[in-house]
């Protein structure tokens, strides 16, 4: 593990906290978490009309005696859930002090920390212009050390590509949603030790956590659209630097971006200086009105709050944790 | 407020370019973020509705901006128009000329003019400033912008009528020169207009103002007076007598022609109105000391009732040639009966001599005196021999000069010249192929005249210009001394005495005396402002000239130039002349300083 990501009291914190969805998803094992999936548990859920190809021994023939109608009695299941961690690891995130990239990764961490420690699967994929190296989703907290060990060698460069690494993902996901119901075995490498399920790790349901600070000129829309499209209970935690919310400049600059050395000349007084607040202000309300239009969920950190606060308080209003 | 240069506003041009230089030499500091996407969005709005605020927020521009304006106002020369008629620069032309002599009634014009003035003057407020101009045959500055009342009225008071004629047009020249135009200073003539109008006085328009003396008067003068010997008759002269009647009337003037103190004869000339009469008398004998021609008439200017010449020299002038023998030259210089000619083969003391001619002789290091040098070096002179040149034609000559006047020198040939040099200070009188011929020099006391070649070795005195450039040599070495004219000038104009010493008096008609140093011979007396017989009186010399006013313009008394009248029909004007000018550009200059002294503490705190 990686000690300066966490110390042992944050990770004792987070033993007790326990990570549900909000949506309920299949999984591929039996676990805590209700789905929508009608399964094989003794909890009636519903009943819906017969369609072709489903299984005879759910229609409820009391019902068609009496009715003349075909319905299919709905049960519950209770399965297991897959966390998938997205994290932006574009040179962006390499910003500022502590750099965003550390900040983004022990939230990872920490999130992953609670989620095996509860028995869920976790996974995490890096993307900055497109996706990166991935971490297959596994549910034992042995788990823990490779995901550690994982988030310690991720490095930030790249520009970023959001809509391009999110739609990709989906892609993969859906993929392998495809590729696993033909060969449930089939999938990508396996990290660490343990059942892995390899590619099934994107094609699984699951809440997928996207970390980023969404500083990209092609926008996020379009990646989170495509995450939902593969009906994804989908997290969005943006981390920013201070700096970028409140810059702390004055007199004449030559800007550089940090990702593709883009200069722009600029003189920094206190008008210009209202106008960046106000359009960050514009910037995070267009994100907070898409993210509640499309039901997602949306935290908004900078790299000064305590990663610990974040998790134990953020988190906990955000009702993924209980 | 008024800007009396505008067109020194356009040095606010040079503001954009101010801004324009401080948006491009802007040093940046190079700052890295993590992307550039929100502040591209802060930028677009920014780029067109606060980039000149921006500009304008740097202290350094703000302060070169404010020092820009404020230079160009000063240099637009702002002023402002206070209505203060009291205080206000004026040039007074007081007019001295001989007319203003016209008595009227008890009194003369002068004197008549010197109350008009002393009543206008005060009518100024204490702090108008007077520039004083004595207008007579040259304009003479008699004070400069003054507020001293006391100084000012006792300078005006010491001002006379003097015998010279006027000129009017110098004088309103002057002060406009010396007045300031900007600040329309006015003038001011005290005369009695009897001169004709010139057109710059129209030109000058509203700020002239006339102080006019005097009315309309006739009056009978003697308007030329001139003596002339006949050419083929010894002894012989002719008199000439102008008699002009300057008056609306006829007239009876009886005149009477008195030589060396004798009546000679006396006439009586009727005259028309306006009428000039010329009257011609022989006269023979030998030339007497002065001649005097006065008309017995009652008028009110008797300055020109008389005039005055003097008709022979006192003792002729003195030549010593230096030559081995040259007839032409001896026979040319022993043809004025007033010159006398001395020959010598070597160096004597010519000191006493009007001209010494060096004819192929090399003379002595030359201090002072007249010395015509015939192809002969002198030491000390602008003309240094380099060598001999053989047919030198003569290219050009300097026709202005008194001695190559009225004579032609196109047809003569040279054999051979002395090829020479000029330095500084000799002026080339005749220019030769390839070398001069004649230089002349002047410097204090010492004028010399050097001729590059021998006249034996050209056809030079075969010709008609020899005898005439003889003449006008000896002229030009002592004016007046070989012409049987007689002596006289005009009243105000300088006459050419020469004088044998370092000093000499002059006795005047008024008989009072005055010494002078002259620095240089022939010496110009200027001094010559009454009508009179003059005499300088030195060492070994005595000589006498005549000063006449014979002008028939001043003789006229009749105002003939009315101020009104002169100037243009203009359509009137928002007149502000009785307004007065106060400038204050030194304000503008002062903080332009004060703001320069900011900028460089500015500049060096950064």
């Amino acid at each position: 593990m990686d000690e300066k990501l966490f110390d042992a009291q944050f990770l004792r914190k987070l033993e007790y906290l326990k990570i549900v969805s909000r949506r309920l998803h299949r999984g591929e094992r039996r676990g805590d978490h209700e789905t929508y999936r009608r399964g094989t548990s003794l909890e009636f859920a519903d009943y819906r009309s017969y369609q072709s190809g489903d299984d005879f021994r759910y229609i409820d023939w009391n019902i068609y005696s009496r009715l003349d109608r075909l319905l299919v009695k709905l049960f519950t299941a209770e399965e297991d859930l897959t966390l998938q961690i997205l994290l932006d690891t574009s040179r962006s995130m390499s910003f500022g002090n502590p750099p965003k990239s550390d900040y983004a990764r022990r939230i990872a961490a920490a999130l992953g920390y609670i989620a095996l420690a509860n028995l869920d699967r976790v996974g995490v994929v890096t993307f900055n212009s497109d996706l990166g190296d991935q971490l297959p989703a596994h549910r034992s907290r042995r788990h823990i050390f490779a995901l550690f060990d994982y988030l310690s060698r991720v490095r930030c460069e790249g520009e970023t590509g959001f809509n391009r690494s999110l739609a990709s993902f989906s892609l993969r996901a859906g993929r392998g949603g495809r590729e696993r119901a033909a060969a449930p075995a089939a999938g990508g490498p396996t990290v660490g030790p343990g059942g892995a399920s390899t590619g099934a790790a994107a094609g699984a349901p699951a809440v997928v956590v996207v970390i980023s600070d969404l500083l990209d000129e092609n926008g996020f829309e379009e990646g989170l659209k495509a995450l939902l499209y593969r009906s994804k209970d989908v997290v969005l935690i943006q981390v920013l630097d201070v700096d970028e919310i409140d810059p702390r400049l004055g007199g004449a600059y030559r800007l550089i971006d940090s990702e593709n050395g883009a200069v722009k000349r600029v003189t920094v007084d206190s008008a210009i200086l209202e106008i960046y607040r106000r359009k960050v202000d514009d910037f995070f309300r267009g994100i907070e009105d898409f993210c509640l239009t499309h039901g997602i969920e949306y935290l908004r950190t900078n790299n000064q709050v305590p990663v610990e606060d974040l998790v134990l308080k953020y988190l906990r209003q955000g009702m993924h944790l209980h | 407020m008024i800007l009396q240069s505008p067109l020194a506003l356009l040095l606010l041009l040079l503001i954009p370019v101010l801004i324009l230089l401080h948006a491009i030499r802007t040093r940046r500091r190079d700052a890295t973020v993590s992307s550039l996407l929100l502040w591209q969005q802060a930028l677009k709005e920014t780029g067109r509705r606060f980039h000149l605020k921006r500009i304008l927020r740097n202290l350094s521009l703000l302060l070169q901006i404010a020092a820009t304006v404020l230079l160009a106002t000063a240099l637009a020369q702002p002023a402002v128009l206070r209505d203060n008629p009291e205080q206000r620069n004026l040039v007074l032309i007081v007019d001295t000329s001989a007319s203003m002599k016209s008595r009227e009634g008890s009194r003369t014009r002068m004197e008549a003019a010197k109350g008009i003035i002393l009543q206008a003057l005060g009518e100024l407020g204490e702090g108008s400033r007077v520039l004083l101009i004595e207008s007579r045959a040259r304009p003479v500055l008699r004070s400069p912008f003054t507020s001293d009342r006391r100084a000012l009225r006792e300078r005006i008071m010491n001002l006379e009528a003097t015998d010279e004629p006027g000129s009017m047009r110098d004088a309103f020249l002057m002060a406009l020169s010396l007045a300031e135009a900007e600040r329309r200073d006015e003038v001011w003539i005290a005369t009695d207009g009897a001169f004709d109008p010139f057109e710059e006085i129209a030109l000058a328009g509203r700020d002239v103002r006339l102080l006019e003396t005097g009315g309309a008067g006739g009056n009978v003068a003697v308007t030329r007076f001139q003596f002339r010997s006949l050419p083929v008759r010894s002894r012989e002269y002719e008199i000439l007598v102008e008699v002009s009647n300057l008056s609306e009337d006829p007239t009876e003037a009886p005149l009477r022609l008195t030589i060396d103190g004798r009546p000679y004869l006396e006439d009586s000339v009727s005259l028309a109105p306006m009428e000039d009469r010329i009257l011609i008398y022989p006269y023979r004998g030998l030339l007497a000391e002065t001649a005097v021609a006065e008309l017995d008439v009652r008028d009110p200017l008797p300055t020109d009732d008389r005039a005055y010449a003097v008709l022979s020299a006192s003792r002729g002038i003195r030549i010593l040639l230096l030559s081995p023998g040259n007839p032409f030259l001896e026979a040319a210089l022993s043809v004025y009966p007033n010159a006398r000619v001395d020959r010598a083969l070597a160096d004597r003391d010519y000191g006493d001599y009007d001209l010494v001619v060096f004819d192929r002789i090399r003379p002595p290091p030359l201090v002072s005196g007249n010395y015509l040098l015939v192809a002969a070096g002198a030491g000390g002179l602008p003309v240094r021999e380099i060598g001999v040149l053989e047919n030198p034609s003569i290219v050009s000559w300097d026709r202005s000069h008194p001695v190559l006047q009225s004579l032609t020198l196109t047809d003569v040939e040279i054999r051979s010249a002395v090829e020479v040099d000029v330095e500084e200070g000799g002026q080339i009188l005749i220019q030769g192929r390839g070398s001069p011929l004649m230089i002349a020099h002047e410097s204090g006391r010492l004028r010399t005249l050097y001729l590059a070649f021998d006249p034996l070795q050209s056809d030079l005195p075969l010709k008609t210009a020899f005898p005439v450039l003889i003449g006008n040599i000896v002229q030009w070495f002592a004016p007046g001394g070989i012409t049987s004219a007689a002596r006289q000038v005009q009243a105000g104009s300088p006459y050419a005495v020469n004088p044998r010493g370092f000093k000499f008096d002059v006795r005047r008609p008024d008989g009072t005396t005055e010494t002078v140093a002259p620095p240089s011979s022939p010496y110009l007396y200027e001094n010559t402002d009454t009508v009179g017989i003059y005499t300088a009186v030195g060492s070994e010399m005595e000589e006498s000239f005549a000063v006449n006013l014979v002008d028939r313009k001043e003789s006229d008394i009749r105002p003939r130039f009315q101020i009104e009248a002169a100037r243009p029909a203009e359509a009137p004007e928002e007149t502000d002349t009785a307004k007065s000018r106060r400038p204050f550009a030194f304000v503008f200059l002062l903080l332009c300083l004060a703001i320069l002294l900011a900028e460089g503490v500015h500049w060096l705190r950064r």
